[in-house]
């Protein structure tokens, strides 16, 4: 594993049903995808992924690709737009990149497809650089390397 | 969103909220290492889904059954893994099938960490 590429958080790396069992690709260009499935440990409405998970996944995104931007950091703020239901046990698609930067703030951008390419949910965030993640994120990759 | 008694436990973590005399549903919660973001801290993603779950307990309070439209967050100050907060949601108006909410995320010593503005849609009702 390069010394560049980026697994995700804990809590996204780890299975279900606490976690969710996905980890980023970059696509090029600074965007970061993932395809993933929603299990039954994420149920809200019956057959339909809650909110929080949807959220928690497009949070995630957005960080992945402030990270590709060598802009490591927290979430400041960020709004989520649900425009349909996430179905449980299909597959599908997010995306994310930055749209632009100012300063230490990272203003990014994500959606949520399901596999015929319908947009779930879609979502802006703002993130502050942090110095102090960006080299802890190292010095825990060193030492989980082998 | 399921009742226990007279609390709604969320489909999410299994926050269990309990309706005060002002209607705001609360819950306590810990954060654990599965929950975490950047190295000690609980991932944002995670915090949102405990607001989403807030403000979803609050509308069943209401017996107001609706799906997340919308939500606003703002993380003011990192909450720490193995920290325990109280999360908490509550309605702030109503519009035809809208319904608009508040929720926050405290901290032992009561400092704000977390707050959202949420917008639901009331679910359709089953023909009879």
């Amino acid at each position: 594993m390069g010394e560049s590429q980026f697994v995700g958080s804990h809590m996204m790396r780890s299975p279900a049903p606490s976690g969710y069992g996905v980890s980023f690709l970059r696509t090029g260009d600074g965007a970061v995808e993932a395809h993933f499935t929603f299990d039954a440990s994420k149920e809200g409405p019956p057959g339909f992924a809650h909110g929080g998970a949807v959220a928690a996944v497009l949070d995630e995104a957005m960080g992945t690709a402030c990270f590709e931007a060598g802009r490591v950091g927290f979430t400041v703020t960020m709004t989520v737009n649900y425009r349909a239901g996430a179905p449980l046990n299909q597959p599908l698609r997010v995306a994310a990149s930055v749209e632009r930067t100012e300063g230490r703030k990272t203003f990014t951008w994500a959606a949520l497809t399901n596999h015929d390419g319908q947009l779930i949910a879609d979502a802006t965030a703002i993130f502050i650089m942090s110095e102090r993640l960006s080299q802890a994120l190292k010095q825990n990759r060193s030492t989980n390397d082998e | 969103m399921t009742f226990v008694g007279s609390n709604f436990v969320g489909r999410g973590f299994g926050l269990r909220f309990a309706a005060d005399a002002d209607g705001v549903l609360c819950a306590a919660m810990t954060f654990d290492e599965r929950y975490m973001g950047p190295p000690g801290i609980v991932h944002g993603g995670a915090l949102a889904a405990a607001l989403d779950e807030a403000m979803t307990a609050t509308v069943f309070h209401h017996q107001e059954p609706a799906f997340t439209a919308q939500l606003n967050i703002s993380y003011r100050q990192p909450v720490r893994v193995g920290g325990a907060v109280r999360v908490r949601g509550w309605l702030t108006g109503r519009e035809g099938r809208k319904r608009w909410l508040r929720a926050e995320i405290r901290d032992e010593a009561d400092a704000l960490c977390v707050e959202a503005e949420g917008l639901f849609i009331l679910m359709s009702r089953p023909n009879t």
